[in-house]
């Protein structure tokens, strides 16, 4: 018994060392390189500089009044397209007129870069947050329609025609088969827009903007201060990734009942 | 006699067929017409919205001109030169970051689905990688490469590595073991297996991932030359709002969606032209 323990926990560490080992290797490699003098000091601080700006940061509250402003922009953006995108989504993937009239105009937004109309957003709504949160909103909502459309349109039509079968109404229609069914589908279309939003608020915080991580950034390459650019960058890095971790979470969750092709 | 009334009912099949048919090519016609129409009403009802909507002063023209007035901007931009300029400039540092890009990716996601040691030990670092914000880390790249045509080109070739790389590494992956096997057992064994089964088998998922990376690097390159550049259409855009020439940001935002449109259009033609041999399962 004790013995299966051990070997089950040798190859758990020796799996844990395999993952983290690339990274292990390029955080050495960062405090490495610049301490030896292979690189500028001002171009790449080693590690440890960056940690203490980071700390310095984190004190100084800075941070977190940046970090939440971004926060909230990226958030309020989101949701709006959630709100907006999926109803429309399972709107055009239901009545196939609907989106045989609107996917000339889908595709032309969806192929336009998000960020190319940010100089309109910023003329009609200013530079205050209300075109932050609309640029954010705008770039999201695409990839939740197409996905939307996509899942609704690819639902296995026995599904649907053994529903009908059973005379259901089109409410429960939608709540018990199609809405599950494109499921999968949807959450794809949230990862790609929470992604991409990740993108769109940096970019808009660059342009135009007095707060946020975005601009913490870039304040910090204008001030020669790389400690505090590669911090923000690393605490957008880890908000991206929990990001994304939290939406798979979100879909396992919301999938249990459907069988997984793995063994 | 009877040859007689055999060529009256030719005759008589002859003017049925004649009739019928241009009746339903005139049907099939109209139905194809009404179909365009369908298609591009709501595009159509876009642009007369957004002629009408400035000349009836519902919004101001300021923010808004009409779409006449845009459409004139575009073609004296297009003849003046300027926009073949910025267009070209754009264009190049897209196709230069792409390829490079592609080149890098490719080759590397097939070795890297190929040796899954190698890959389960890379692939944290691959994901730290592809979900920091690309343009987070354009200040590195301006640092490293200063602000001339490297670090643009550098940046776009970093985002439109992730995507097609992660898609080349799970086509691989993900690759049926039974074409595996059955290769195996006609003895076909190492350089052959993974030329002859293994990539074209995951070169759906890699076109998909080159999409995903097209639109990606126009994207990048927009911000980056919003950021810090003096030519291209990312910087025209955002030089003429900061000018207030609102008409020819207009016609520069046209022009990039067209190029968006035509991209997309290109790499839909491509991915058809790759997956000819593949059955499909949804019929549309």
């Amino acid at each position: 018994m004790s013995s299966i323990k051990i070997v089950d926990l040798g190859e758990k560490s020796w799996r844990i060392f395999k993952q983290t080992l690339a990274i292990i290797l390029v955080l050495v490699l960062w405090q490495v390189v610049p301490s030896l003098g292979w690189v500028d000091h001002r171009t790449l601080p080693p590690l440890t500089d960056v940690i203490q700006g980071f700390f310095e940061l984190v004190v100084s509250g800075k941070l977190f009044i940046y970090a939440l402003a971004s926060f909230k922009r990226a958030i309020s953006g989101f949701l709006l397209a959630i709100l907006v995108g999926i109803p429309l989504g399972f709107l055009m993937g239901w009545y196939k007129r609907v989106e045989r009239m609107f996917d000339p105009v889908v595709q032309l937004f969806r192929n336009t870069a998000t960020l190319a109309l940010y100089p309109v957003f910023l003329l009609v709504f200013g530079l205050g947050e209300l075109s932050k949160i609309g640029i954010i909103f705008w770039g999201c909502l695409w990839p939740l329609i197409i996905n939307t459309i996509d899942g609704v349109r690819h639902i296995d039509p026995i599904l649907i025609k053994s529903a009908r079968s059973m005379s259901v109404s089109a409410l429960s229609m939608f709540t018990k088969v199609i809405l599950p069914a494109s499921i999968p589908s949807i959450v794809t279309g949230l990862r790609l827009s929470a992604t991409h939003s990740i993108v769109v608020l940096v970019s808009a915080e660059i342009l135009g903007s007095d707060s946020g991580l975005g601009f913490l950034i870039f304040e910090a390459v204008n001030a020669y201060d790389a400690p505090a650019m590669f911090s923000g960058i690393i605490i957008l890095s880890v908000l991206g990734l929990s990001i994304n971790y939290a939406i798979v979470h979100f879909e396992k969750r919301l999938l249990f009942w459907k069988p997984t092709a793995e063994n | 006699m009877s040859i007689n009334e055999f060529s009256e009912v030719r005759k008589l099949e002859e003017s049925f067929k004649i009739n019928v048919l241009t009746s339903g090519g005139f049907k099939r016609r109209t139905a194809w017409l009404l179909r365009i129409l369908e298609k591009y009403f709501i595009i159509l009802a876009i642009i007369t919205t957004w002629e009408l909507m400035p000349r009836l002063e519902l919004i101001d023209s300021f923010l808004l001109p009409p779409f006449s007035e845009v459409v004139v901007n575009w073609v004296e931009l297009i003849t003046s030169g300027e926009m073949f300029k910025h267009f070209s400039i754009s264009i190049a540092r897209v196709l230069c970051g792409f390829f490079i890009g592609i080149g890098i990716a490719f080759p590397l996601g097939i070795f890297m689905g190929w040796y899954k040691g190698f890959e389960e030990i890379v692939d944290p670092l691959l994901q730290a990688c592809r979900s920091s914000s690309t343009i987070a880390l354009y200040p590195i790249f301006l640092l490293f490469f200063g602000i001339g045509e490297q670090a643009k080109i550098a940046i776009i070739v970093w985002g439109t590595i992730w995507p097609t790389m992660l898609s080349a590494v799970s086509g691989v992956k993900n690759a049926d073991p039974l074409l595996i096997k059955s290769a195996r057992s006609m003895g076909v064994t190492g350089l052959t297996l993974l030329t002859k089964v293994i990539i074209p088998n995951a070169v759906p998922n890699v076109v998909a991932g080159i999409r995903l990376s097209a639109a990606h690097s126009l994207l990048v390159v927009v911000v980056a030359e919003m950021i810090g550049a003096h030519a291209g259409l990312g910087y025209s855009i955002f030089y003429l709002e900061e000018h207030y020439a609102v008409p020819e940001m207009y016609a520069m935002i046209v022009t990039l969606s067209l190029t968006g449109v035509t991209v997309n259009y290109l790499l839909n033609l491509l991915e058809k032209r790759l997956t000819m041999w593949k059955e499909k399962v949804v019929t549309d």
